[in-house]
């Protein structure tokens, strides 16, 4: 099955969006902050989508979207940015490095569903 | 003075024949008078930490003193809070160790003097109303979405000159914007954001609650707010000054005396929030939120079109790119 990388530095997030995810069929692992979801996207090829804070400690998460991208080459996975930022810089910075979608926290799961699904290819 | 709806909370120990007086002058002057008597003025003073300023008289008693020995002793036990003195005669000017103790000796002859004295030492600053009401209203909706089932209670925003720390646990988080830059402070008690944790009122898990789940929390409400904040009124501006040349100043905390200094006497703007469970009463957390422009405060610079325009796509929706 598709897992979905939840990657956030709070733990209320990550359970709330992972609780959410699971009880909806969806196959969930967390990482607790960029580079944390770095390196667990690099060992589990079954990710097909990133979810992802941007404001961590370590390493942010348009950093660790440009990673992905320079580090893992082609890779064709799916990133959205679930973050308190909505400014308009830091969205050309994500859609410049490949981000497909962007959810001003805090986070409904249902007005979100349909979009996760379409994204894994549910 | 502010042209808002802010106010201070000043303690006040007065004779009865005072009363009449000060409770105009406090009401004409947005001040919230709390009476203390002779018996409970040092209780009330070491319960009450969100205080303005200190009325008191010639005749004022309490702890064994009077007068101006009283307000030594409440000088040096609060030393923030400033001292208003009031004297039967013209008010005069005090001796040393006194004068330094009292920010103002009046008398009910020169109530004007009195009342410019209030204004220079708690209605500093401007504060605009929507950044005001923008800052009630976006954390009232973080509490709401990190603590489930709750109401949320909030008292007009109001001046702090004291910098005592409200319960065990506070969160820092910096305010940087071209016309303004400080930090938020939230404060709140750990006992009561546990049991909601264990009421299941969070997104935690239930059985393993500890401080570190509380400090999640604290943490998490801080982010939201800064973040819905910093969207609403930084969101659009070009803030690129370089920092490396950017001032900061040290935040001192003293945990012996509950004590927290940002290097700057001027009052803080403060909200207290009352977060209560939508059945069971029993289940409440205060809040005190109080926010410190001690590095730039500009609100001349304010404007509402300072918010997102681009905000097309409401928050907890997913916008495609």
């Amino acid at each position: 099955m598709a897992q979905i990388l939840v990657v956030d530095d709070s733990a209320t997030v990550r359970n709330e969006v992972e609780g959410f995810l699971t009880r909806n069929g969806l196959s969930v692992v967390t990482a607790n902050d960029g580079k944390d979801g770095l390196m667990k996207l690099k060992s589990d090829s079954a990710v097909k989508l990133v979810i992802s804070d941007v404001n961590m400690p370590i390493m942010d998460g348009l950093t660790m979207v440009e990673k992905i991208r320079s580090e893992l080459g082609n890779s064709t996975v799916n990133i959205i940015m679930l973050t308190t930022e909505s400014g308009p810089s830091m969205k050309e910075r994500g859609k410049a490095a490949g981000v497909k979608g962007w959810i001003v926290k805090p986070f409904k799961g249902d007005a979100v569903l349909g979009g996760i699904k379409k994204m894994v290819g549910m | 003075m502010s042209d808002t709806n802010i106010v201070s909370k000043v303690l006040v120990q007065e004779d009865a024949s005072a009363e009449d007086t000060l409770r105009s002058f406090l009401s004409d002057n947005h001040l919230v008078g709390l009476k203390a008597s002779e018996t409970n003025l040092m209780e009330m003073l070491a319960t009450n930490t969100d205080l303005g300023a200190i009325f008191i008289s010639e005749q004022s008693t309490a702890d064994g003193k009077k007068g101006l020995e009283l307000g030594l002793e409440i000088h040096n036990s609060r030393p923030e809070l400033p001292i208003f003195y009031r004297t039967a005669g013209q008010g005069a000017l005090l001796e040393e160790p006194y004068n330094s103790a009292f920010a103002g000796v009046y008398s009910f002859a020169n109530m004007a003097d009195l009342s410019n004295l209030v204004n220079s030492y708690l209605f500093i600053h401007h504060y605009p109303m929507p950044l005001i009401r923008g800052i009630q209203q976006l954390s009232e909706e973080s509490f709401g979405s990190v603590i489930k089932g709750v109401r949320v209670q909030t008292d007009a925003p109001y001046l702090v000159k004291d910098q005592i720390i409200f319960g065990e646990l506070i969160s820092l988080i910096p305010l940087e914007s071209s016309w303004c830059r400080g930090t938020m402070m939230l404060q709140t008690t750990q006992q009561e954001v546990m049991d909601m944790i264990t009421a299941g009122k969070t997104h935690l898990t239930t059985d393993m609650s500890d401080f570190r789940q509380v400090n999640e929390v604290l943490s998490e409400v801080t982010n939201l707010i800064w973040g819905k904040i910093k969207s609403e009124f930084f969101a659009t501006e070009d803030y690129n000054e370089n920092v490396t040349t950017r001032i900061q100043v040290p935040t001192l905390v003293n945990h012996q005396e509950k004590y927290i200094s940002f290097g700057s006497q001027d009052p803080q703007l403060c909200f207290r929030y009352t977060i209560t469970d939508d059945v069971d009463d029993s289940l409440s957390i205060v809040v005190y939120q109080k926010m410190v422009f001690n590095l730039s405060w500009c609100p001349e610079e304010f404007k509402e079109s300072d918010k997102a325009t681009d905000e097309l796509v409401e928050s907890g929706e997913l916008e495609f790119f």
